[in-house]
């Protein structure tokens, strides 16, 4: 079937002139020798001279004149199409522009209200302060350090000896730790709630006191250290940008630190707590040590009076009275973690 | 590619000056090509009035995208590629016309074609191609039983035996490999002397 098939091609071929110079002595040779390959041969040719005896049809008359039109028409159309493509084209581009300048506006909208709500709580308080519209409420701007220091007294203790700084308690427990502050301001009788001598305000202690009542507060307050998230003691150097910090801070060291007879040995000790501090809370391990070094530290712990009457507190004694005020410690506590 | 193939000194400068706009050489293009591509589709697709409108359509074609005519083929070839390509595919969308039988002429005339071709195939003596010419039943049979055959043989042995094409042209115009006309063809003549044989039985 393969061999009939290469030779039907081959028998085309020299029909139609397409065979090389050896191709066609192959098929000379063939058909002289074969007379199967010369009827097919003949076969062939007759085909071929059937088809090309078929007359050959002209085209229409008028066939230019139809292509010309319809060449004009395609023309037309196109332009027309063309036309309409063009003015959708702009409708769509207006309508695109018009949606993007939509969306614009409305993300900046929305960017405006974010930007509202998180200024409107954040530090952008302080930014805009000058502007009416971003003014802080009193009660917010009392819970804040930065209000801490207008509530301050802006005397600064005499620099032969006095003491004068800020501690910022940062808890999650705001009601429970302001409740002992107020209750360690109440306990101890050298002190009044209410009294000039402990202005209370929300969340905020002024304490005008001397030494010894400072180390008898602090000692109260060291039961519930654990519950601060971060402790800093700002000393006030009577210069408004060189605060010194201790940060954290134990009640121990602020004693210690108030209890120095001047500024520059309250500053070199701070350094030094604030040093050390650094130090230790990076060592591996601190937890362990602290737990190891169960020493308590060396505070004065004064009997407390329980009331059990509608009593008044009883004022501090004579002793006490003669000591000299020179502690002006401002208590802030920070809500948050 | 064979010197037929290339591009005709005239061909080329209509189809430049037709680029140009130039709408009389755009005429003669039409006017050279349009009896020759219109009988070539009229064979493949057997219908006059179909043939007209896929010459019309063929011609329209090659004007609009004749600024994408390379000039690496023939004009001739390329206006004929389009022509075929267009047919075949209205073949496509009417299948009966490969469908169409012998039988369904003119019972009268069929047998005065049938004596006619059974003279012409039993005939061992070489035809006088003039005496084929003028006998108009064998043209009509020849008609017939090319309509047998399917499209892709039909479009290649018209392009040879009618259009008178060579192989590389034909190969050109279909898309296909030299071998594959050869093969093509080949099928193509021995299926028609079958449908011949079958007619005079």
């Amino acid at each position: 079937m393969k061999d009939n098939l290469n030779i039907d091609e081959l028998l085309n071929g020299f029909i139609d002139g397409e065979l090389t110079q050896r191709q066609l002595s192959e098929v000379n040779r063939l058909v002289a020798h074969d007379p199967d390959i010369a009827k097919r041969l003949q076969e062939l040719k007759k085909c071929k001279l059937l088809l090309g005896s078929m007359p050959c049809a002209e085209s229409p008359a008028d066939m230019l004149e139809d292509i010309k039109l319809a060449l004009e028409r395609r023309v037309l159309l196109g332009h027309f199409a063309g036309r309409e493509r063009l003015n959708g084209a702009r409708h769509l581009l207006y309508r695109k522009m018009l949606s993007a300048a939509a969306m614009l506006t409305l993300v900046a909208a929305l960017l405006g209200v974010v930007f509202y709500i998180i200024a409107g709580t954040g530090n952008a308080e302080k930014q805009f302060a000058d502007e009416d519209l971003f003014k802080p409420i009193a009660k917010v701007e009392l819970a804040k350090p930065a209000a801490a220091k207008k509530a301050a007294p802006q005397a600064i203790a005499d620099a032969a000896g006095g003491f004068t700084g800020r501690l910022e308690l940062k808890t999650n427990a705001p009601v429970a730790v302001n409740a002992v502050i107020v209750r360690a301001i109440a306990e101890n009788s050298f002190l009044e709630y209410g009294s000039p001598d402990a202005q209370i305000a929300d969340g905020i202690y002024v304490l005008n006191c001397s030494r010894r009542e400072l180390s008898s507060i602090l000692a109260d307050l060291e039961n519930i250290w654990t519950k601060f998230d971060s402790t800093a003691l700002f000393i006030e150097t009577g210069q408004t940008e060189n605060q010194v910090a201790v940060k954290p801070v134990t009640a121990q060291q602020i004693i210690e630190i108030a209890s120095q007879n001047n500024l520059s040995g309250q500053i070199a000790l701070a350094k030094d707590f604030a040093a050390l501090n650094d130090i230790t809370g990076h060592l591996p391990g601190k937890e362990v040590l602290a737990a190891i070094d169960n020493k308590k530290p060396d505070f004065m712990t004064i009997p407390k009076p329980v009331l059990t009457s509608g009593e008044k507190t009883v004022k501090k004694s004579a002793a006490n009275a003669n000591e000299e005020k020179d502690v002006h410690l401002t208590i802030v506590v920070i809500s948050g973690s | 590619m064979t010197e037929t193939t290339k591009i005709t000194i005239d061909d080329a400068v209509l189809v430049d000056m037709c680029r140009r706009g130039d709408s009389a050489a755009m005429e003669r293009l039409i006017l050279k090509y349009q009896n020759r591509i219109y009988n070539t589709i009229l064979k493949i697709c057997a219908n006059t009035e179909d043939a007209a409108e896929l010459t019309q359509d063929t011609f329209v074609k090659v004007i609009e995208n004749i600024d994408k005519f390379e000039g690496r083929s023939g004009f001739y070839t390329w206006a004929f590629r389009i022509a075929v390509n267009l047919t075949l595919n209205y073949c496509k969308r009417n299948v009966q016309l490969g469908f169409r039988s012998l039988e369904t002429s003119d019972d009268e005339h069929d047998e005065q074609g049938k004596i006619a071709l059974k003279e012409f195939l039993t005939d061992e003596s070489s035809p006088d191609p003039a005496a084929v010419v003028v006998n108009k039943e064998l043209a009509e049979i020849a008609v017939k039983a090319l309509m047998k055959l399917d499209d892709w043989q039909r479009a290649v042995i018209v392009l040879r035996d009618i259009e008178g094409m060579d192989y590389a042209q034909i190969a050109d115009v279909l898309g296909i490999e030299h071998g594959t006309v050869k093969s093509r063809l080949s099928r193509a003549r021995s299926a028609l002397r079958e449908i011949l044989e079958a007619v005079i039985q």
